[in-house]
């Protein structure tokens, strides 16, 4: 097999222009679930009657089926249950005109959130009950002891976990492409069909799936370094 | 909204549920292969050899970077070619679940390696350095000391691969491969796509009560072979004796 080293060269800066595209699919994502799972984890914890139930039954679907099946879903109710609205609404918003980026956002964020709830929950969970009465001791209300005790504590616990579903999250856009939503993946499946050349051209995503995932890691490792800083002060 | 056809929905789930054997079939070999090369990595891993150490380590990385998609069409696209120009290989007859095995065993071989890393990792030194002091030689030391502890403390890592492997391995319908999915995908095709919500409904009936069986098993597993029950185990069965 000869490898069509020109072609791959030629083909990468056709690729790397859908980097953004790429990071803003996961950051979109990962900012929708973060709002959720804050909610969800809360739900949870305070073990909110019947919404508690729905929610356990959310995480345990997600956990349960591939992100592809979520993303088949997402991709073939949103627009229908978001036509039946509108046109009851009689708001005029053309179905069609919508962005596909915004259904891929959706569907990315149904697994991030179930990670990032189960990673929450469980965070605050591991904080030590003595560290909440400790601080109503000394005089803080719920929310301060909450925001200034045991938050940044949980912290600590739930962050390798979230930045883990951070660097999936970032993995599962290459699906994006069965949502006609062009990122990388998609564009390396682009251009190796016009010129047939298949294996060069996932070869290039390969290099650069390898050194934007790589980044990625880093970055978190150093963020997650900078947040739990007050680890050093009190060891 | 269309209206839901729940009748196509039955007939969906019983014309995909004999599939599952496809999908349980590329599961089971992309774990064997798979434990068994990251079996090979996690040695290395943890030899004192720093070539092979830096393989490994420089594998698992590369392995943990890259999508799982990614890396079957490179396997898909590649292997025929490279197998044809270096080997005299025709690879055009294999089936399709042959490249989800090769691809899946790979990957799986540095997320295993991991695992086993970190469950031998787990049991203190001092055990073995006490088995040996006893008079036990190393590989029998290993076998009967470290390994059985060290398999506790991989059980949860191992149902999570396993369901991993199970959620991941529906993306080979990309390749045509007729699995659990690719088959649901090809049923729903040859309506026209005109009952997408019956086969996804039938789908997600058929993964999630799997994955549910298979996490449930493998708290069991846990709990079962947790230290504690073994004692108790132990110790009711020489009451019963007595």
């Amino acid at each position: 097999m000869t490898l069509d080293t020109k072609f791959m060269i030629e083909a990468l800066p056709e690729i790397i222009r859908y980097v953004p595209v790429t990071l803003r699919l996961a950051l979109g994502a990962v900012l929708i679930a973060l709002v959720f799972s804050g909610l969800f984890a809360f739900i949870l914890l305070k073990k909110v009657p019947v919404l508690d139930k729905i929610v356990k039954v959310y995480l345990s679907v997600i956990r349960g089926t591939p992100i592809i099946l979520q993303m088949f879903v997402i991709y073939k109710i949103a627009p229908s249950v978001l036509q039946a609205y509108f046109t009851k609404i009689h708001s005029g918003i053309d179905i069609f005109e919508i962005d596909n980026s915004w259904y891929a956002y959706l569907a990315l964020s149904l697994s991030a959130t179930a990670f990032f709830t189960e990673a929450i929950r469980a965070a605050i969970l591991s904080v030590d009950k003595g560290q909440l009465e400790a601080a109503y001791m000394v005089g803080m209300t719920a929310p301060v002891a909450f925001w200034r005790i045991i938050l940044p504590q949980a912290i600590g616990v739930a962050l390798p976990i979230m930045c883990n579903t951070i660097v999936d999250t970032v993995k599962a856009t290459s699906l994006a492409f069965a949502m006609a939503v062009t990122e990388v993946t998609g564009a390396a499946k682009i251009l190796g069909g016009m010129s047939l050349r298949y294996f060069e051209a996932y070869l290039d995503i390969f290099f650069v799936y390898l050194i934007l995932i790589f980044a990625i890691e880093f970055l978190l490792k150093r963020l997650e370094k900078w947040l739990v800083r007050y680890r050093k002060a009190t060891a | 909204m269309r209206e839901f056809h729940f009748e196509i929905m039955v007939e969906f789930y019983f014309k995909i549920l004999p599939y599952l054997t496809i999908t349980i079939t590329y599961v089971f070999f992309s774990l064997l292969f798979g434990f068994l090369l990251g079996a090979l990595t996690a040695y290395f891993r943890l030899s004192k050899n720093p070539v092979l150490k830096a393989i490994s380590g420089a594998y698992i990385t590369v392995m943990r970077c890259v999508p799982s998609i990614v890396f079957l069409f490179l396997v898909y696209y590649g292997l025929p070619g490279l197998m044809r120009t270096h080997f005299g290989i025709d690879m055009n007859d294999v089936d399709a679940i042959v490249y989800v095995i090769i691809t899946f065993s790979i990957m799986l071989g540095a997320y295993t390696s991991e695992i086993m890393r970190s469950a031998y990792l787990s049991v203190d030194h001092g055990q073995f350095e006490a088995a040996v002091l006893v008079g036990m030689d190393s590989l029998t030391a290993f076998r009967r000391i470290i390994f059985p502890q060290a398999l506790h403390a991989a059980i949860p890592n191992v149902g999570n691969i396993i369901i991993f492997m199970l959620k991941e391995g529906a993306l080979a319908y990309i390749i045509g491969l007729q699995d659990v999915l690719g088959r649901g995908y090809y049923l729903n095709s040859l309506k026209a796509n005109a009952y997408s919500m019956e086969t996804y409904l039938a789908l997600t009936l058929i993964y999630w009560p799997l994955t549910l069986l298979l996490e449930k098993a493998f708290r069991e597993l846990e709990k079962r072979h947790s230290i504690a029950f073994l004692i108790q185990k132990k110790s009711s069965g020489k009451e019963v004796k007595a």
